[in-house]
């Protein structure tokens, strides 16, 4: 069972990700902040996470950095849509600190089911 | 007289009597009581002292009588004949106890009780207390007082003898009886004195009158009530030319003819009944002339009222008549000359005064006589003495004509202040008007400045006839006509002309254009500077009116521009400022900024417009394009906020759409709406990503782009973009540049206009020409548009294309975001929006240019390094 | 100290739902020193007494806020919607303006005290009788973040020019990449390693006195450092704060603009100055007062608003280039304030005016500022403070997390 973590501050975020990717059968995570999810992160196994790039307490960059420190192999997506500003930036910085595939929002199912699957393959 | 004054005393003296009656008995009685008190204390105190002593009361008593009587031994009694008597009843005995005034012996008589003598002591004895008169134990008439002594059961009485009163009134009413005969007959004797003289004044003054009566000239008569003659004075013996006794106990009618009798005897019949008439008018012939009489009847009343007859008197008016109908005559005529003169005085139009010149011309006459010759030089040589015989000259009265021209509020007001009203100038007047005078010239006229009452100017004219006849120098009617307007509008002309001189001088130096326009249709021009040439039209094209001027008007102006100043005009402002294009002979707009004076003359209707029309096309350009760039500003400071929750709120929408939609069936129609949704929220999300260059929050990178290179490739590009029914035409620059910009962006630039003007032509010939060149930073629009205009030269790409045009209310709005004539669904209106936003983002300049059917010309201007 | 059972669960009910932020919140009024003044005649007028200083605290507070009479001499009064500072200075006006009203004087020796409640974890209050306002800068230490040098403040033995130290901050103006500007921050040295700094390190942060004092030391420093960047001709800005309470009163105000004169006026080009503590609902004409004043002095002026502050019309107009809010102190999870961030931005921009924020203490929070839209950050999540301007210097939106992870920076800028 693939066991994917999803890490956003928005709860409407993580609700429509989540039903896209049950629809395909994956087992969802949740977390509201990068620490939460390096919490969860490190009491579950995690097959692939999707982070958003601005939250509070630990941010996605941040969150990346740090997974990439202790998972090197470990999948990440980014995601970013918040902010008036710049978002995309810090999703290309992103790419650049080691996420696998970043996704500017909004996506399409689609887009991001391919995104998964590419990952874990 | 005697009688009534003897009443009078008598009553008086009676009144007296009285009085002094009772004032003595209330003291009788006073005195009486407060004896027996005083007495009974003595017994009573004794009484107790017995009881000290053993005694008996019989023995107190004696102790008390013992000292009741030797106090009265040393008391006489009062008055002449008043006196106490003090007695107890002892058996059928009065015995007395105090030596009695009117005794020689000491120990008094005793009197028998029932006695119709002692009274009061009667009285006393049995206890009762009060007042009367009566007999005393002498049997003489006194008045006594009389009380009873308790205890010891005495009796006291306090008494005076009647007479005693009586005798002083006797005395008094024999006096005063002897006083007032004396009196009567004195007054008497005067008063026939007195009389007897009147009496002789009265026949002295009675003998007077009928002398009077008898020589008057007036008829005087009386008649008794039959209408006979009871008295006539010698006029009327004279008037009826009969001798008294002839006309005495006959009536009128037996003397005169009956008419004239009748007239004598009006209204007799009403004076009879005590009615006066006054003023009756009759006529008589006498020496053949017409007499008139005026006749005063009064009736004759005797002392009981009755009437006995009548008087009469009977003037002759004639005369008087005459005269007095004269004198009317004359009188109205006056009145009517002094009327209508007082008319013409008040109401006249000019202000005139009623001056009285008679001190003033005898004072010349004086100095005439010291040998003044030359009066001018002699009054400039003292000018106080001029001022002197100003003076002299009064006044009399103005009319309201005067107040009016010096505003002064009453003739009160004005005399007042009249010497405030003279000018500077008014001593010369004066003296010229005295050298008119001493010349003896008819009259004098002459204009001067003077001051109302409130100290303003005015200008007058003053003329004065001037009198020979002395006699008329008292009225002398000095007039004076206001022209204070005519003076001022003179002067008010001379400046005029000198502005309107300077005006056009300035004027035609400057690149302002000055009209002045007539106020009729299509505002003709009376006049306009030179310079109006600049604008391709000269000035004898407007001054001749071979062109007016609402004939070089944008004709979609004409409308608002006729509307504004028909508000102006009614508002009544003084001017207005007002913004419209005219069209130059060549056909291009002009923008004009035009500040207008309006002209009215004394009416107040309009007759002209000033106006300066200064060209802002450059101005207007300008602010365009400051405005486009502003609402883009505004619009990507929104954006910014809207994109990030756009965004996310996009996110389940695309998302989960997609999502359902894929789990259908491909003929499912629940996916086909899912697909829609799909789509339409992807088209949002387009649409954000093109607003978020507003936002500008994406960085702009710029490189230095080769401008040849650029242009190259965009060309390229445009070929294979852009319809092959297009015909792109493109060159490049001899001198190639740089500039600094964004590569892709600059070829959107390049695409979006393409693609518009590819849209817009639709067709065979379409055209689109791309020139290139490089110019200098030195004309005014990129000046002031440029606020960081460092570059000396600007790349200058102008793109041409022969499409319908775009009409000018869309041109206006064709960088507007979101704006487009496209139908819905194709084209959000962006594309040139954002070439704006681009071309602003390389600090550089992009203007539109259309004529309809003539094709859209876009100019962009970049900075070149 | 007797607790009246009733106002004890008032003032509960208000820590309740604001535990972690109530300390620095409720103050206590003493009214010991009119008491003195009014000798044998308190007991007569001690009435009157209350009334005006109720009045005064009703017409001061907000419905947030809370107050009681506590016992004879001293009243409570609780901020609910203020930070400390604004907080302090709010009971300072008020127990000056009562002081002024009761005894018609400002003299300080006779001014109402001030002293500061605190809670502790359990959220019992209590407060110092001995009421030594520096005790106003005691503040739990804050969270995790290895950078805290300039952090826990305590009570200075004395205040006086000894002792107080410049440091500058560097402010990240985050579009173009750059550091080029410094803040100019007065630091005390604890003596273990920490230091006080801010205004904290003032014994009575709220005397206007003071606090124009350290703005004018402030000034001196920046002078001395402008003139260090000539020599060395680095372009660096400076920055300086202005407090309110030294530009708001007249006498204040001359010195100040001397000072200005002498110390800012020949930088002018380099000085950036930074208006703060300026009251809620300040009128936009006593702004541009303000702004008038500095701006011949500086290149531009910024002013410091709360971060719930939305309203900005004519700001820009008169003359204001940057709006700003300082974190620092603000103790609301970072949700919270990454939410009022955006609101923040969005009414400033959309009415031109620049953004800054002091006191990005982390990571997320500095992303979230970016992202929101801020033009300038600041913090120790973005860089330590130096004794002096540096040079310019590129910083892009790599470096917070270059200099928090020492480790593998990425290959490529």
């Amino acid at each position: 069972m693939v066991k994917i973590l999803v890490i956003d501050d928005e709860e409407l975020a993580r609700f429509t990700i989540r039903e896209v990717l049950e629809s395909k059968g994956y087992s969802v995570l949740e977390a509201g902040d990068g620490e939460k999810g390096i919490e969860i992160f490190h009491s579950e196994h995690i097959d692939l996470i999707i982070t958003d790039i601005i939250m509070p307490k630990k941010e996605g960059v941040e969150t990346i950095i740090e997974l990439r420190k202790e998972a090197p192999d470990l999948k990440i997506i980014a995601i970013s849509g918040g902010g008036r500003t710049r978002n995309l930036d810090f999703l290309k910085l992103a790419g650049e600190y080691g996420a696998n595939k970043v996704i500017a929002k909004p996506f399409s199912a689609t887009d991001l089911l391919s995104a998964v699957q590419e990952c874990l393959e | 007289m005697v009688f009534v004054v003897s009443l009078v005393v008598s009553l008086a003296l009676g009144a007296w009597y009285n009085s002094v009656i009772t004032e003595q008995s209330a003291r009788l009685v006073e005195v009486a009581q407060s004896r027996a008190r005083m007495i009974e204390a003595i017994a009573e105190y004794d009484r107790l002292d017995g009881y000290n002593h053993d005694r008996t009361h019989a023995d107190s008593e004696k102790v008390t009588l013992g000292q009741v009587a030797s106090a009265h031994k040393k008391f006489k009694g009062f008055g002449d004949t008043g006196e106490f008597t003090l007695a107890k009843k002892e058996g059928n005995k009065i015995v007395f106890f105090l030596k009695h005034r009117h005794d020689i012996e000491d120990i008094p008589k005793d009197v028998v009780w029932g006695s119709d003598v002692a009274a009061p002591m009667h009285k006393a004895l049995q206890g009762e207390s009060g007042l009367l008169i009566g007999l005393d134990y002498r049997g003489v008439e006194v008045i006594a007082a009389y009380e009873p002594v308790k205890l010891l059961n005495y009796g006291l009485v306090a008494k005076i003898d009647l007479s005693e009163i009586k005798k002083p009134f006797i005395y008094r009413a024999i006096q005063l009886i002897l006083i007032s005969i004396t009196m009567v007959t004195i007054a008497a004797l005067f008063f026939m004195r007195i009389s007897t003289k009147l009496l002789r004044k009265i026949e002295h003054d009675e003998a007077l009158i009928r002398g009077v009566i008898e020589s008057a000239e007036d008829l005087i008569f009386a008649k008794n009530l039959t209408g006979q003659y009871i008295f006539v004075n010698r006029a009327m013996e004279c008037l009826y030319n009969l001798p008294k006794a002839k006309i005495l106990g006959k009536t009128p009618h037996e003397i005169l003819p009956e008419s004239l009798a009748d007239n004598m005897c009006l209204n007799d019949g009403l004076v009879l009944k005590n009615i006066k008439f006054n003023n009756l008018e009759c006529h008589f012939l006498i020496d053949g002339e017409i007499e008139t009489y005026h006749t005063n009847k009064s009736p004759m009343v005797l002392d009981n009222g009755q009437i006995s007859g009548q008087i009469g008197v009977s003037r002759n008016v004639t005369e008087q008549i005459k005269t007095e109908s004269s004198l009317k005559d004359a009188v109205e005529k006056l009145d009517y000359t002094a009327q209508k003169y007082q008319k013409i005085f008040k109401t006249a139009e000019v202000s005139l005064w009623d001056e009285d010149f008679t001190e003033l011309c005898t004072a010349l006459e004086k100095l005439k006589n010291k040998g003044v010759v030359d009066i001018r030089k002699y009054l400039n040589d003292h000018l106080s003495e001029a001022y002197d015989l100003a003076a002299l000259i009064k006044i009399n009265d103005v009319n309201d004509k005067t107040l009016a021209i010096y505003g002064a509020k009453s003739k009160e007001d004005f005399f007042n202040s009249v010497t405030d009203t003279f000018g500077e100038d008014g001593i010369h007047i004066f003296i010229d008007e005295v050298e008119a005078l001493w010349t003896g010239e008819r009259s004098f006229t002459a204009k001067s400045k003077q001051r109302k009452v409130d100290g303003s100017e005015i200008h007058v004219v003053i003329s004065i006839p001037l009198p020979k006849d002395k006699k008329l120098l008292k009225n002398v009617p000095v007039s004076i006509v206001d022209i204070t307007e005519r003076i001022i509008f003179e002067q008010k002309m001379v400046e005029e002309e000198k502005a309107k001189a300077e005006l056009e001088f300035i004027v035609n130096q400057s690149p302002i254009v000055a009209f002045l326009w007539k106020n009729k249709e299509g505002w003709p021009v009376e006049y306009v500077s030179e310079n109006v040439s600049a604008w391709g039209y000269s000035k004898e094209q407007f001054e001749t009116n071979k062109i007016s001027f609402s004939d070089i008007i944008e004709p979609r102006d004409l409308k608002k521009m006729s509307e504004e100043i028909q508000k102006y005009s009614e508002k009544y402002e003084d001017s207005f400022t007002q913004e419209y294009r005219i069209l130059t002979p060549d056909g291009s707009v002009r923008w004009i900024d035009d500040k207008t004076w309006i002209r009215r003359n004394a009416q107040g209707e309009i007759t002209h417009y000033q106006g300066i029309c200064i060209d802002i096309t450059e101005q207007k350009e300008f602010e365009r394009q400051l405005w486009q760039a502003q609402k883009s500003e505004s619009l990507g400071n929104m954006a910014g906020g809207i994109a990030h929750d756009f965004n996310n709120m996009l996110l389940p929408i695309i998302a989960l759409a997609d999502l359902t939609a894929n789990q259908l069936e491909d003929n499912d129609p629940i996916r086909k709406r899912l697909i829609k949704i799909l789509e339409s929220g992807q088209n949002a999300q387009e649409l954000v990503k093109r607003l978020m260059i507003f936002a500008r929050e994406e960085e702009t990178l710029l490189k230095e782009v080769d401008v040849n290179d650029l242009l190259a490739s965009s060309f390229d590009l445009l070929q294979a973009t852009i319809p092959s029914s297009m015909e792109i035409t493109c060159n490049l620059l001899e001198k190639n540049v740089n500039i600094l910009g964004s590569y892709a962006q600059l070829q959107s630039v390049f695409i979006n206009i393409a693609k518009n003007a590819a849209d817009a032509v639709q067709g065979k010939n379409a055209l689109l020409d791309i020139k290139t060149s490089v110019v200098l930073n030195n004309f005014p629009l990129l000046k002031s548009f440029l606020k960081d205009g460092k570059s000396e030269k600007y790349l200058h790409i102008r793109m041409k294309d022969n499409g319908p045009g775009i009409n000018q209310k869309h041109l206006a709005r064709i960088f507007d975001p979101f704006f487009t004539t496209k139908p819905v669904g194709e084209g959000t209106g962006m594309g040139l929006a954002m070439v704006l936003s681009i071309v602003s983002a390389h600090h550089g300049v992009i203007t539109v240019n259309s004529r309809l059917n003539k094709g859209t010309t876009f100019d962009i201007y970049l900075p070149i390094i | 100290m007797n607790e009246p059972s009733d106002v004890k669960q008032q003032f509960d009910s208000f820590f309740a739902d604001r535990s972690a932020t109530s300390k620095g919140r409720v103050f206590v009024l003493d009214l010991s020193p009119v008491k003195d003044v009014l000798g044998d005649r308190w007991e007569k007028l001690k009435q009157q007494v209350y009334l005006t200083t109720s009045d005064v605290v009703l017409h001061r507070i907000q419905p947030t806020d809370i107050h009681c009479r506590w016992d004879d001499e001293r009243y409570l009064v609780a901020f609910g919607a203020l930070d400390q500072a604004r907080g302090r200075i709010k009971i300072s006006l008020i127990a000056q303006e009562i002081t002024q009203r009761l005894l018609g004087s400002t003299d300080q020796d006779k001014a109402i005290k001030i002293s500061m409640a605190t809670t502790d974890e359990n959220g019992e209050f209590s407060w110092d009788k001995d009421a030594a306002p520096s005790k106003l800068a005691v503040e739990k230490t804050l969270p995790k973040a290895p950078i805290k040098n300039e952090q826990t403040k305590e009570k200075p033995d004395a205040v006086g020019r000894d002792g107080i130290d410049f440091v500058f901050r560097p402010l990240w103006f985050v579009k173009n990449k750059i550091i080029s500007s410094y803040f100019c921050i007065p630091v005390r040295d604890k003596g273990d390693g920490h230091f006080l700094s801010g205004y904290d390190i003032l014994n009575d942060p709220q005397d206007p006195h003071a606090i124009t004092a350290l703005d004018l030391l402030t000034m001196k420093r920046i002078h001395k450092e402008a003139l260090a960047l000539e020599d060395t001709k680095m372009p660096a800005l400076l920055a300086v704060p202005i407090h309110f309470e030294s530009i708001a009163s007249g006498g204040r105000r001359s010195t100040l603009i001397d000072q200005c004169k002498k110390n800012l006026g020949p930088h002018r080009n380099k000085i950036v100055i930074e208006l703060t503590n300026l009251p809620e609902g300040i009128p936009q004409s006593r702004l541009q007062d303000f702004i008038q004043i500095l701006k011949p002095f500086s290149r531009s002026v910024m002013a410091r608003f709360s971060s719930g502050h939305r309203d900005f019309a004519g700001f820009k107009h008169v003359g204001l280039h940057a709006v700003g809010i300082d974190l620092y102190g603000d103790r609301r999870e970072e949700s919270k304030i990454i939410q009022s961030l955006e609101g923040f931005v969005e009414n400033a921009s959309k009415l031109g005016l620049h953004t800054y924020a002091h006191g990005v203490r982390s990571i997320s929070l500095t992303t979230a500022a970016i992202c929101a839209g801020i033009d300038y950050v600041d913090g120790y999540a973005i860089s330590d403070v130096h004794e002096g301007a540096r040079d310019i210097k590129h910083y892009s939106i790599r470096m917070p997390y270059a200099s928090k992870y020492s480790a593998d920076e990425p290959s490529h800028e």
